[in-house]
């Protein structure tokens, strides 16, 4: 009787199954954190731009901002507000990145996964292969109770 | 008329007027049964036929045409043999020589010829007893048997049957570690693919942005690096994944090749065992047929060549036994006859040497 290897197939199908679902499930998810991440820095480019007229008007009427004018409180002021404002698009920019690094490593993962998963099912169906091949008791049958 | 000559057909016929009388008792070969104590047959004066004789006697007034049933020759001697003894009415001696009217034998004559002791001689010389001959029992030779050589067919069937089960079943299996290896082959380190992902430098707008408001384009130095920082660890946990995978596709590798060669240790050892088993098996059937080979082999051989030596002895002792009867028959026929004839020659019956001699 011929051996039957399908429910190797059917492991591989399982494993092919298995890394589909995931890896749809973890592109989507890297899709949704690169836009949550997208939208995060438009708001905060958005809310930046919005909020600059007004913190340096606030110099102007306080006479700090006229013209040939230079105040070095404004000044400082107005390092710290935009260097914060860089800092924080620059944080949530590495901030996006990393997310997409993990999701990067997980895809990866998924991957090395699926080889191994895949390769550790050849590797069961070729030792089965070769241990039916090396049955004895077919050489008993074989050569007539030897 | 003058009296017949002793001896002559008339002598002869006249003494035996019925001899050849169809109503006397006969035997079933003609001859016959016996003789009246006073007719005594004689010999025939010529020839040893005795048809000849039978001639002259159907000129005899008694005699018929059944006359032509009388014996043979040998029939005569017989007939001799059973009317003696009788006496002589002429004595004779049968050594008597010359012609007729001779001593004795009731006056020779009538011109018949004289006895010979030459022919007398030769009658007793072809009379003569006869040696009997013996016939040497041929001994056998002693045959052994013939023995076909031991057939080691199907042992030699069973090997080579297990050399290609084994052969197949190790292509089977090295077919499936080589399919295994080309899936294998297909692997790919999925760690070792390049960062697809890496912190962005400073954009351009908010460089200038930076440097409209008078602010260094450095001023978040600080976070940049981290980034830098961030992408290099990450490249360096990609690069360990990687090296550690590689490692570990690598120790599949030699584990498929370690399986390879068991697959091929353990066949050849079931092909070791197995021809041994086979060699094992032949060696106790060789065994066992060397010895009954002998055993009964010579067993037939001995019992083919006692049979043989026993049918020679019977067919030797049966063909002396008939040689020594046939010849003591012969001897004692002639014997008679010859007495007969000495009888007949006393009593003075002439015989033509020219009959005689020499036969």
């Amino acid at each position: 009787m011929a051996t039957d290897y399908g429910g190797y197939e059917r492991q591989t199908g399982d494993v092919n199954y298995k890394y589909g679902t995931e890896a749809s499930t973890n592109a989507y998810a890297r899709f949704l954190s690169q836009q949550r991440g997208e939208r995060n820095l438009g708001d905060m480019s958005k809310q930046f731009g919005r909020s600059y007229p007004n913190f340096k008007s606030g110099f102007a009427q306080r006479g700090l901002g006229q013209p040939g004018v230079r105040s070095g409180s404004m000044q400082q002021s107005m390092n710290r507000y935009v260097g914060d404002y860089a800092q924080q698009y620059q944080r949530a920019q590495q901030d996006q990145t990393l997310e997409g690094q993990q999701y990067d490593m997980q895809q990866r993962n998924l991957d090395q996964w699926r080889q191994q998963a895949l390769q550790a099912i050849e590797t069961q169906k070729a030792n089965d292969i070769a241990s039916a091949a090396q049955n004895l008791d077919y050489w008993r049958r074989a050569m007539g109770g030897l | 008329m003058a009296e017949p000559a002793v001896g002559s057909r008339e002598w002869y016929l006249a003494r035996n007027p019925n001899i050849f009388d169809a109503s006397k008792p006969r035997d079933q070969r003609g001859a016959p049964v016996s003789f009246g104590t006073a007719q005594y047959p004689q010999l025939p004066t010529s020839g040893n036929s005795y048809q000849e004789g039978l001639r002259y006697s159907s000129q005899a007034p008694n005699a018929t045409s059944q006359a032509t049933q009388a014996p043979s020759g040998q029939y005569w001697w017989n007939d001799m043999a059973a009317a003696s003894p009788m006496a002589p009415q002429q004595p004779l001696s049968p050594y008597t020589t010359g012609g007729g009217g001779g001593g004795g034998g009731g006056g020779g004559g009538g011109g018949a010829p004289a006895i010979d002791a030459n022919a007398v001689y030769a009658l007793l010389n072809q009379g003569k007893p006869k040696q009997a001959t013996w016939q040497n029992l041929a001994f056998q030779d002693y045959v052994p048997s013939k023995y076909r050589n031991f057939d080691s067919k199907q042992y030699d069937m069973m090997r080579s049957g297990l050399a290609q089960a084994i052969d197949a079943d190790r292509a089977a299996g090295m077919n499936a570690y080589g399919d295994l290896r080309t899936e294998m082959g297909n692997w790919q380190n999925s760690f070792n693919a390049p960062t697809t992902v890496e912190n962005p430098t400073q954009s351009a707008a908010m460089q200038r942005m930076l440097q409209a408001n008078g602010v260094p384009t450095n001023v978040n130095q600080a976070d940049t690096n981290q980034g830098i920082q961030a992408d290099a660890a990450f490249g360096n946990v990609l690069a360990l994944l990687g090296a550690v995978n590689d490692q570990a596709q690598q120790s599949r590798m030699r584990a498929v090749g370690g399986d390879e060669r068991r697959l091929k240790e353990t066949l050849d050892a079931e092909r070791r065992g197995g021809d041994l088993m086979v060699n094992m098996t032949e060696a106790k059937a060789r065994e066992l047929y060397e010895r009954e080979k002998w055993e009964f082999g010579e067993q037939i051989a001995q019992q083919n060549y006692a049979s043989r030596m026993q049918n020679q002895q019977y067919n030797n002792a049966g063909i002396n036994n008939v040689n020594s009867q046939n010849t003591q028959g012969a001897n004692a026929y002639n014997s008679s006859a010859i007495q007969t004839l000495l009888q007949l020659l006393a009593e003075g019956v002439k015989i033509d040497p020219a009959q005689y001699k020499g036969a």
